[in-house]
């Protein structure tokens, strides 16, 4: 300890989702300590599962986060699904897939606009972007909306939605609502499209950890790109089932944070979220965005982490395409679309052929057992494990969300990115410690919630 | 599009918050048509598009004050252009909604703010998960109406 000790704090972290702080200790010499500090209080939905029905799952699960329920409602699901050892139709596996192209949208496009975009632009808020770039914003706004229609039609309501049950849904949408959802995406690719060619325009700070690489881990599907299925697959050659995540993946309690920190055999950093989706599934991306990230010339292997802006607006073209060619599918049914059959790959196919069955629902016979499932939420992998006793009762839960997994990595790029930057003013510092935590776009309320930055020069340490 | 838009906010099921859907309900049963309808958009920045390019738009809502006794209610005549009230409300827990207040904002910033806005808020204080809004609250669903009657008799403009 010098008395050239700097100590870089920021109490509340603004524009990410819950309460956190940050502390940095560092001199001219080296960067000594990185806290994400995460003091929002501990939730314990693990222990609220406890004694539920595992029909409650889903709904229960879907209260830890606002943003992202959707992904609480399919990990709940699929976990519950095989532990009860049900195989859902591929109809509803499709609409399930819509939901969750919903869910990313709307994700997504409100952290790229409001919350993100402001860091590039030395803009301090949404409503200064909203003043500056205002065809952005009503972009963003558009297809945020776009995002809520498919979670209201095929979830009930946009917020919290209450129509994902273990096995399928409690109802499913009217041809009619899904021709009328279907229409309400006409402009959106197009939104889309425009948002990415916008954001691509934006200066992307330099960040090079070409010295201590990413270690990617993301779900990876041969037939799409994954938001409900696929194996879980890792940059370095990692591929395992879900049932095996606890047999690498292990938890740890660190002092700074209300949040666990998770990390590969105990010991590895690991980055989950977009960035490693993007680098290990680019080519079951749509073709509209496969397309643009060669325009933009952002193709994996991508390791840049401020530049995931322009990943996630790549995924809301996917999502957007993907969401069309699900509704158009189930509008089209039983009608002869000879263009589409031919391009359509097999698991399309199969999809038609077995929309016409119409149940909502596959009931399940209750039996002891346990399951295990990844789907990818907007931020990364959420993993869902529970077991169940004979009476349907949960006996144990465990939840491991992505801002868990990716805080000891965040914490890692603050650490490489400092000693470049040391020439900067402290306020420039602090701002760009703010934006690359928002690289990845946390959600402590899942983690458990997050941010506080105050900069003191000659401090002790605390 | 120059119809007066009625936004009624609020959950039917959490006790005194269902004032909101009340009034609209009570509005309903006129059958008006000089004014269109619009029952808790969910998503608070679904308020930026719903009243872009209207000239007249009431929204009613719940809200806590404990100086005055429930079921009293609180007009902001022009919230446009007094936010005074509005910013002392408590402030939005997630970085992902929005608040009345920050619609406001980011209507004008838009250029897609109604010309007139104008709040009817209900005095409450108590939000019971599966309950209706209790009769001293909904006692002020005539007083509501009957403020709005202007506005639900008018011909459109």
């Amino acid at each position: 300890m010098t008395d050239k000790t700097k100590t870089l704090r920021v109490d509340y972290l603004a524009r990410v989702e819950g309460e956190g702080a940050l502390y940095i200790r560092y001199d001219d010499t080296a960067v000594h300590e990185v806290k994400l500090k995460i003091f929002e209080p501990p939730r314990f939905f693990e222990a609220f599962l406890q004694g539920r029905d595992y029909t409650e799952a889903p709904d229960i699960t879907a209260r830890i986060c606002g943003i992202c329920p959707v992904a609480y409602q399919m990990s709940a699901v699929h976990a519950m699904e095989q532990a009860l050892g049900i195989a859902v139709d591929p109809a509803i596996e499709q609409l399930r897939r819509l939901l969750y192209c919903g869910e990313w949208i709307e994700s997504h496009v409100l952290h790229m606009a409001m919350l993100h975009a402001p860091d590039f632009l030395h803009l301090d808020s949404a409503v200064e972007m909203a003043s500056v770039h205002p065809q952005v914003v009503q972009q963003a706004l558009a297809l945020k909306k776009a995002g809520n229609a498919i979670v209201r039609v095929l979830g009930g309501r946009e917020i919290h939605p209450i129509n994902v049950r273990v096995g399928g849904f409690y109802k499913l949408p009217s041809r009619q609502e899904l021709s009328e959802l279907r229409a309400s995406l006409d402009d959106a690719l197009e939104q889309a499209v425009a948002l990415t060619r916008w954001v691509a325009t934006l200066t992307i700070p330099d960040f090079d950890r070409q010295q201590h690489p990413y270690l990617f881990v993301a779900l990876h599907d041969e037939h799409e790109y994954p938001m409900n299925s696929g194996r879980l697959v890792s940059s370095e050659g990692l591929n395992i089932e879900a049932c095996d995540f606890e047999n690498h993946f292990i938890e740890q309690q660190v002092a700074h944070s209300n949040a666990l920190h998770c990390l590969l055999d105990g010991k590895r950093p690991y980055f989950v979220g977009p960035m490693a989706r993007f680098n290990l599934n680019f080519e079951t991306l749509s073709p509209t965005a496969k397309q643009l990230a060669a325009e933009i010339q952002v193709t994996p292997p991508y390791v840049n982490p401020f530049g995931s802006i322009l990943i996630r607006a790549l995924e809301v073209v996917h999502a957007v395409e993907t969401a069309m060619m699900v509704l158009d599918f189930f509008s089209k049914q039983g009608v002869s679309c000879s263009k589409q059959e031919a391009s359509c790959s097999k698991q399309e196919a199969s999809f038609r052929h077995n929309t016409q069955t119409g149940s909502s629902y596959q009931q399940p016979t209750v039996r002891a057992g346990s399951g295990y499932a990844i789907t990818e939420a907007p931020r990364g992998i959420l993993y869902h494990g529970y077991r169940i006793g004979d009476d349907g009762k949960i006996v144990t839960a465990k939840i491991i969300p992505p801002t868990s997994q990716n805080q000891k990595t965040i914490e890692d790029d603050l650490r490489l990115m400092l000693p470049a930057l040391m020439q900067l003013s402290e306020d420039e510092l602090r701002h760009r410690c703010e934006q690359a935590i928002r690289n990845y776009d946390p959600c402590i309320s899942c983690a458990t919630h997050f941010l506080k930055l105050t900069l003191e020069k000659g401090a002790e340490q605390q | 599009m120059s119809k007066p838009l009625i936004i009624g906010l609020g959950n039917r099921w959490r006790g005194d918050d269902g004032i909101g859907p009340l009034v609209l309900d009570a509005l309903q049963a006129q059958n008006p048509e000089a004014v269109d309808l619009l029952e808790n958009p969910a998503d608070t920045l679904n308020l930026i598009n719903a009243w872009a390019g209207r000239k007249r738009v009431y929204l009613i809502d719940a809200c806590c004050d404990p100086q005055r006794e429930d079921g009293s209610l609180v007009i902001i005549a022009n919230a446009l252009e007094d936010t005074t009230i509005l910013h002392t409300l408590t402030r939005p827990t997630s970085s992902h909604i929005v608040d009345i207040a920050q619609a406001i904002r980011l209507s004008q910033a838009l250029g897609q703010a109604p010309q007139q806005l104008t709040i009817y808020a209900v005095v409450t204080s108590q939000f019971e998960p599966g309950t209706r809004p209790r009769a001293v609250v909904a006692a002020a669903v005539s007083h509501v109406v009957e403020a709005l009657r202007p506005a639900v008799t008018a011909n459109a403009s």
